[in-house]
């Protein structure tokens, strides 16, 4: 719980910036709306005391069991997340297996589930040395490739490209490469100069993306070598130079799910609803496979947001503004730019970044399709609740809890983190895919 | 707040067209750590002296942010960019006294990189986009120290996908995604009257 608090702490020391007096003025003139006009103010009172759970929330707050091979159980702040539990942070296992063998085989948990990003990572020191010695080393020109990937919080992750056996649920094995996390491999490049050391350190074991790309890069490393991310080291021992390097698509690290046999064209990831004041823990599903199977046909009132096939944005109408809008697991709050058709104040100290609203507010937002020729549109409804009287309940997973991203707005972007989540079905279409009724990957769906 | 930029701004026209008579060549940003290299006696040896006499190693001269127009040129050389928009005028909102700066961008392999200049030629901002955080050792030049000291002081906040890094004049701030990275840096004393943050994007 201390590193929760630590969520908490941020951006203490943010001090006056632009858009921190731009906000304020836009609280107080708020304010002087509210106070000046009385009952007749033209800002719509959409506070309430307990709110009801939005109608797009269709699931219960128990899911029906699902069977089959091709379903994983998620746990959020459950038992499957074993570091440094904090907010909404939803964990899986992951069986790896030296190649070709389906005995000699480590079962890996505290793997976060994030669809805001491509492939598997798994810090090389859980691995059982045994394990290892039955993975082959991705190489170029006969020299082992390395990758650095960077996050949107400023961290880093180094280490080795290897294929491994990997095993999700009941489906077959796929050999697939995977990111080894490993800060001794080679010599890191200055963007990986202090990634991530230990599982202690990144709070995680491992991470499984499963977003709606295949791989973790795309064509820019399969045709450049100065990309950024994958580099090809003289010798895989610590202090061996390392220099950018091309790697064709087939040896990045990507989805495993994208390389089944069947169950292949995306994923559903399916919670149930969470109550108003948050709970200690919630268990969901990930359905590999859309439309494959008889427990992952989307249902009829299910609408899908086909996408460019460059990107995994949509588009966000949010508080009067067009804005990017992106659905990933693996970011633990709704992120949000201030709205300035409610008022949404910050918590301030020691919270600030966070939305702390007097009582229950509703806000809405409508998502879009960027495909060409799509119109597809699909608007969201949500609360949001204080999330310093959250926080002080002691409760890890919430529904309603919020933040300004600490007021830099990002960009103008609307990020569905992992309470986007709860109470819905959401489909996740891998690109280039076309066998599913939900239309052609990429896509999100819900 | 202007005469001083102004001031900046002079002192670095005389120190450009100094370096450019003695031509020097990509290693440019290690000439402040030179300043304080006592060994060598040639006449190189004597030009960092005058340069600190100058009062430029205490401001760290010549690196981008906060720098001239100039430097945009020679980052874009080091990252072997690719121009993609040049001298591209930006006129903000109905201003009493309007208010304008320029954008230079360029593209490093999926990523792109956008430098912000004021009228008075001056970088007060920078942005990026794309596949990876760029090297700010070389954006941010010798402010760089400044991030990283703030930085380390900062707890790490686990689930969030964005980084703040206030520290004093200098914000730093990143986001984003695996395959879509964003982020920017500024100087908040040159950043020009009527500019929002989100105007650096």
């Amino acid at each position: 719980m201390i590193l929760i608090k630590s969520l908490f702490l941020k951006n203490v020391k943010n001090g006056l910036d632009f858009q921190f007096v731009y906000a304020l003025t836009s609280s107080l003139l708020f304010t002087f709306l509210l106070t000046s006009c009385g009952g007749g103010n033209k800002v719509a009172d959409t506070s309430s005391a307990l709110p009801p759970n939005p109608s797009d929330l269709t699931n219960g707050p128990i899911l029906t069991q699902l069977t089959g091979n091709n379903v994983v159980s998620i746990d959020v702040n459950g038992a499957k997340c074993t570091h440094n539990v904090y907010v909404n942070k939803p964990c899986v296992q992951v069986k790896i297996c030296a190649i070709g063998s389906t005995t000699n085989c480590q079962i890996i948990d505290d793997i976060l589930l994030d669809t805001g990003s491509y492939g598997l990572r798994v810090f090389k020191s859980v691995i059982n040395s045994t394990v290892l010695a039955g993975f082959t080393q991705v190489t170029s020109a006969s020299k082992p490739v390395g990758e650095c990937v960077q996050y949107g919080d400023g961290t880093a992750q180094w280490g080795p490209v290897q294929k491994a056996d990997v095993i999700l649920g009941g489906e077959p094995a796929v050999t697939v490469p995977i990111h080894l996390l490993d800060p001794t491999f080679g010599t890191p490049p200055t963007a990986c100069s202090a990634p991530d050391t230990t599982p202690d350190a990144a709070g995680l074991n491992g991470i499984l993306g499963v977003g709606v790309h295949v791989q973790d890069c795309g064509t820019t490393c399969s045709g450049s070598a100065s990309n950024g991310m994958y580099y090809v080291c003289n010798a895989a021992t610590a202090n061996s130079p390392c220099a950018g390097s091309v790697v064709p698509l087939v040896d990045q690290v990507q989805n495993p799910i994208a390389l089944l046999p069947t169950d292949n064209n995306g994923v559903i990831l399916q919670f149930p609803s969470m109550s108003y004041g948050g709970g200690v823990s919630l268990s969901g599903y990930m359905v590999l496979g859309i439309g494959t199977q008889s427990n992952n046909s989307p249902a009829s009132n299910v609408v899908s947001m086909n996408l460019n096939s460059s990107s995994p944005i949509l588009v966000t109408e949010f508080s009067g503004a067009t804005m990017y809008g992106i659905i990933d697991s693996g970011s633990n709050l709704l992120y949000f730019p201030t709205p300035t058709t409610a008022n949404m104040p910050d918590c301030g100290t020691n919270m600030t970044g966070l939305y702390c609203p007097f009582n229950y507010t509703s806000l809405s937002a409508v998502n879009r399709a960027t495909a060409t020729g799509s119109t597809a549109s699909r608007s969201v409804t949500f609360y949001v609740g204080n999330a310093r009287t959250l926080y002080n309940s002691g409760n890890a997973v919430f529904l309603e809890m919020a933040s300004s991203l600490g007021l830099i707005g990002m960009g103008s972007t609307f990020d569905w983190g992992l309470p986007f989540f709860y109470g819905r079905n959401v489909y996740v279409g891998f690109e280039g895919t076309t066998q599913s009724t939900l239309g052609a990957g990429p896509y999100w769906a819900w | 707040m202007k005469s001083m930029v102004n001031a900046k701004f002079s002192r670095l026209k005389l120190l450009m067209r100094i370096l450019k008579f003695i031509s020097v060549g990509p290693r440019i940003l290690s000439l402040s750590e030179k300043c304080f290299s006592t060994k060598r006696t040639n006449l190189f040896a004597l030009l960092p002296l005058i340069f600190c006499s100058l009062a430029f190693c205490s401001v760290g001269a010549l690196a981008t942010l906060g720098e001239s127009t100039q430097t945009v040129e020679h980052d874009r050389g080091i990252f072997s960019g690719t121009p993609v928009k040049q001298n591209k005028k930006v006129f903000l909102r109905k201003m009493q006294t309007p208010t304008q700066f320029t954008i230079h961008e360029f593209e490093v392999s999926g990523t792109f990189i956008r430098e912000y200049i004021s009228d008075q030629g001056i970088v007060f901002g920078v942005s990026w986009s794309g596949l990876t955080h760029p090297d700010l050792t070389i954006l941010l030049g010798t402010h760089f120290d400044k991030f990283e000291t703030q930085k380390n002081l900062q707890t790490r906040e686990r689930g969030v996908r964005y980084q703040n890094v206030d520290a004093g004049d200098l914000m730093v701030q990143k986001w984003g995604h695996i395959r879509d990275l964003h982020g920017r840096a500024y100087l908040k004393s040159l950043v020009p009257n009527g500019v929002l943050v989100n105007d650096i994007n």
